[in-house]
């Protein structure tokens, strides 16, 4: 038998062993080659997809990312093999295989690894190309989506790149075969791996650093993030790595000292085994709780974004299409013209409603001003019927009210001195720097978005309708505005009606607003982002994913034997996959609860800079992660049931 | 405790073998017979060796009686119930009530402590935690362990940690001890120590045990050693006053049967 009839003969018969590996390496294949796949797209390179280019260099960096940790997980992977095939090598030198034999048999087996990870990378990915490229063109707004094309350059540099790599690895990984003497390869190896000694120094380390940096974010607001950011990561880093070593063990070896509950059914197993394997893990476990908090951080920083652009589109656009003219200005299109395109278009309009608005500012002292919208308090009480908003009571002549129509109350971003003069009682306001100044006694505030903010103030002063016809007979024509606000139905499906009007409308269609071309836009302006912190996601998942993998095949040996022990003692086999259950369970969900913990701070933090609550959307991407998790963990269940009811029949 | 249910009722079978038979192999293959015919009886409070060349069929017997295995043809009675009918919830419950295993390799989880290994059958069963620590410490004083309890496995030699096993295999007070070569991984000291304590429990508590063995030692501590060969019964000798007379008795019984027995410590594992 040849070296390479061993070699693959080791790789069939122990496919079990590789299977992981070679999955984990078949996906890193599988992702660089759909990167690589567009970023040397014709229609990329040719400029023809929106911000595609800017993406391709971030793919770039996705790509060497996941090159990087393909490196990492390799050599991890290699190391441990050797470790767990010792008796394997121990008898192959003992019938008289020299080191450099061995050497070479471990470089055949792991470049037919190879070979076979990047021919079935670029198969698979090749697969998944044409639904990769769509969803690209759909995320980027692309009009004609991306046509399939298998570059040959992306094959090639996919193919070039990982061959180096694999085989850089396979070289190093060889250097592990070490000095042991044989008895010392053929012996079964003790695993007993010292967890670091307990210190209850660390422990109290380890909570104070995780209260402090929670209260941090918790406290943190637009003035004091920038100072608070890194002293908070660095916080909650070390407490989350002091929370696996130490605070884990402080809090289980409690449960111990309650014997009732300690000695209650499977307790005691639960409780020993957590002790161990938190403290055995706790580097890997602190790494994956970072890896999570910082991408579900960072996924539902995106989200909310997005979210939050999508919910201020629609409120600052309360009519479906707005057109506006300031002083003697035309209309842009007559109201007829969109009537009669509406209806082309299959939207009958429902109601229109015009609204008489005057520019000006509110004067206090000359270093003080600031815009206001007046508008007549019977054309406000219309609108605001429309939109069924409560109206206001009637005032006399000299009164206003005072409506903040942002979304986010602006007096918020004011120093104490500003707060105090915008809340004054009296306001005078004047609409040219010349013109009269009118005084206004204040006769209620309050919040309501009413006018599209983009083109009026976010400040709204409603006057009685005497005063605005006062005010109007003062004012130059350029600072009173017409607004012309349309509603009509099916209002949700109406882009090409949009793009219609403003093709009517030419150059003024900044004349025109609508809600559907704004969150359009959004769209638009959000997608890159979101396609960012997928691929983000992605390598995300890759790199828990066989971290996780990984740790789990390294322990499976010593683990099955464990729940194969269960067995013996007399438990059933339901009982034990209980036991599994909860074992594993807790290596997989323990990092996702606490980095979830600290996504929601950080979200706080978010919060406080938006003044917006946007947990709830950070607890939809966290969801999802969870159930991700939940499917990995069934799998790993099974894989391991597998083995010990082998193993128990077998003993 | 053993004396009143002694009391009650006179000696009674605590197992019962009727003509096992193990056949191993597949369809197409030639068949392997491990068991043949195989009848066997043991009383309550009896101690009984079985021993056999290697390959005689001794562990695939022992897996049979500890319904572990399930027998090709014959029947299997262990307090007149037949495990081979139980569903496999009611199998394993089974086992664990009416069961202890000792095994060569021991078993204990490394992640215990001695103690918590050998309570552990007591907490599964939601014994109260007062009524835990009192049999522990009753136990452990029997096997002369008590001064290792909170050690961890590792920290205890071999013949402590099979006294462990021993421990944890009793404690719930099973009808019947099985122990497979349990003296197989100790050195002729701690063999002998943990012989003794088992001994100590089948006179002094009356326990029934039941031990496979490869070791005329470890199987003189007997009551009644069974001979098997080529997976049928050979012969079965008892023992009389002398240790050392049965001792003898049985090596002379061995020579008789022939075959290897060398290899006294294989691993099974």
């Amino acid at each position: 038998m040849t070296f390479r009839r061993l070699a693959i003969k080791n790789i069939v018969e122990s496919w079990q062993r590789y299977s992981a590996y070679f999955l984990s390496c078949m996906f890193s294949v599988m992702i660089s080659f759909l990167y690589s796949s567009y970023t040397h797209h014709p229609d990329v390179i040719g400029d023809r997809i929106p911000s595609g280019s800017s993406l391709s260099a971030m793919l770039y960096a996705c790509e060497v990312m996941i090159m990087t940790f393909a490196v990492l997980f390799t050599l991890y992977s290699s190391k441990s093999f050797v470790h767990s095939r010792r008796k394997e090598f121990g008898l192959l030198t003992l019938f008289g295989m020299t080191k450099w034999q061995i050497r070479r048999m471990m470089i055949y087996e792991q470049m037919a690894i190879a070979i076979l990870a990047i021919a079935s990378g670029i198969v698979t990915g090749a697969l998944f190309l044409k639904l990769f490229l769509m969803v690209m063109s759909k995320l980027l707004g692309a009009e004609v989506p991306m046509s399939f094309y298998l570059s040959k350059n992306a094959i090639l540099s996919t193919v070039y790149g990982y061959s180096l790599l694999f085989f850089i690895v396979a070289l190093i990984s060889i250097r592990v075969i070490g000095k042991a003497s044989i008895i010392e390869l053929l012996k079964p190896r003790r695993e007993q791996r010292h967890a670091p000694a307990f210190k209850w120094l660390f422990t109290l380390i380890g909570i104070g650093c995780i209260g402090w940096g929670y209260l941090l974010a918790y406290k943190a607001n637009l003035w004091s993030v920038f100072i608070v950011f890194v002293p908070t990561v660095l916080l909650t880093s070390i407490g989350t790595y002091f929370l696996f070593s130490h605070v884990s063990y402080a809090l289980l070896s409690s449960i111990k000292r309650i014997k009732p509950l300690y000695y209650k059914g499977k307790t005691l197993l639960h409780v020993t085994r957590a002790i161990h394997r938190l403290r055995e893990n706790a580097g890997v476990l602190f790494v994956i709780t970072m890896l999570c908090s910082f991408v579900l951080s960072g996924t539902s920083t995106f989200f909310a974004f997005n979210k939050g652009y999508q919910h201020s589109a629609m409120l600052s656009n309360p009519f479906d299409l707005m057109m506006w003219t300031q002083g003697e200005e035309e209309l842009p299109i007559p109201i007829d013209k969109v009537k009669k395109t509406a209806q082309d278009y299959g939207h009958e309009i429902t109601s229109l409603y015009e609204a008489q608005v005057i520019t000006a500012e509110i004067m206090k002292d000359p270093n003080f001003n600031r815009s206001v919208t007046l508008i007549s308090l019977e054309e406000y009480n219309r609108l605001a019927a429309a939109l069924h908003y409560p109206a206001l009571s009637p005032i006399h002549k000299g009164e206003a009210y005072w409506v903040d129509q942002s979304i986010y109350s602006e007096e918020q971003f004011m120093s104490p001195d500003e707060q105090r003069r915008i809340r004054s009682k009296t306001q005078h306001v004047r609409v040219t720097e010349d013109g009269p100044v009118y005084t206004f006694e204040i006769q209620g505030r309050g919040r309501q978005l009413l006018l599209s903010t983009e083109v009026t103030r976010p400040l709204l002063l409603v006057v009685s309708n005497d005063d605005m016809k006062q005010v109007e007979g003062s004012s130059p024509t350029d600072s009173i505005m017409q607004l012309y606000n349309f509603e009509w139905k099916d209002s949700k499906r109406n882009l090409p009606l949009i793009e219609k009007l403003e093709e009517l409308a030419g150059d003024r269609s900044y004349n025109l607003r609508s809600r559907v071309r704004e969150l359009s836009d959004v769209e638009y302006v959000t997608s890159l982002a979101i396609v960012l912190s997928m691929m983000m996601g992605t390598l995300f998942y890759i790199a828990c994913g066989s971290i996780l993998t990984f740790k789990i095949m390294t322990d499976l040996q010593r683990d099955v034997k464990y729940y194969t022990s269960l067995l013996h003692i007399g438990l059933s086999m339901k009982e034990v996959r209980k036991v599994i259950t909860v074992q594993v369970g807790i290596i997989f969900f323990l990092p996702c609860l606490i980095a979830s913990i600290h996504t929601i701070f950080a979200m706080k933090t978010l919060s406080n800079l938006l003044y917006t609550n946007i947990i709830g959307y950070s607890s939809v991407v966290i969801f999802g992660y969870m159930m991700v998790q939940f499917l990995y963990l069934i799998a790993v269940r099974q894989g391991y049931l597998h083995k010990i009811k082998k193993q128990f029949r077998d003993s | 405790m053993t004396l009143t249910r002694k009391g009650v009722s006179p000696i009674s079978t605590v197992l019962r073998a009727e003509q096992v038979t193990k056949i191993y192999g597949n369809k197409k293959r030639r068949t392997y017979t491990a068991l043949q015919d195989i009848h066997l009886e043991v009383q309550e409070g009896e101690f009984v060796g079985i021993m056999g060349p290697s390959g005689s069929g001794k562990t695939t017997l022992l897996n049979i009686l500890a319904t572990i295995d399930k027998p090709t043809a014959g029947q299997v009675y262990i307090n007149d119930v037949n495990p081979a009918v139980l569903s496999d919830r009611k199998l394993a419950l089974f086992r664990r009530h009416a069961l202890g295993y000792v095994f060569q390799d021991f078993n204990l989880l490394d992640t215990l402590t001695i103690k918590e290994n050998i309570l552990l059958p007591l907490a599964l069963e939601r014994t109260s935690a007062r009524e835990i620590e009192a049999k522990v410490q009753e136990m452990s004083a029997w096997l002369g362990i008590e001064s290792i309890l909170d050690k961890r496995t590792y920290e205890v030699s071999g013949g402590q940690m099979q006294r462990t096993a021993i421990a944890r295999a009793m404690i719930h007070q099973p009808s019947l001890l099985l122990a497979d070569e349990l003296t197989g991984n100790l050195d002729s000291k701690s063999a002998k120590d943990v012989m003794q304590a088992l001994e100590d429990m089948n006179e002094a508590q009356k326990r029934t045990i039941l031990i496979v063995t490869h070791d005329p030692f470890a199987a003189s501590y007997c009551k009644r050693v069974i001979f098997i060969k080529d997976g049928r019964l050979f012969t079965e000798i008892r023992k009389g006053s002398h240790r050392q007379a049965f001792f003898q008795k049985i090596l002379d019984t061995l020579s008789l049967l022939g075959g290897s027995f060398d290899d006294l410590s294989t691993p099974r594992h």
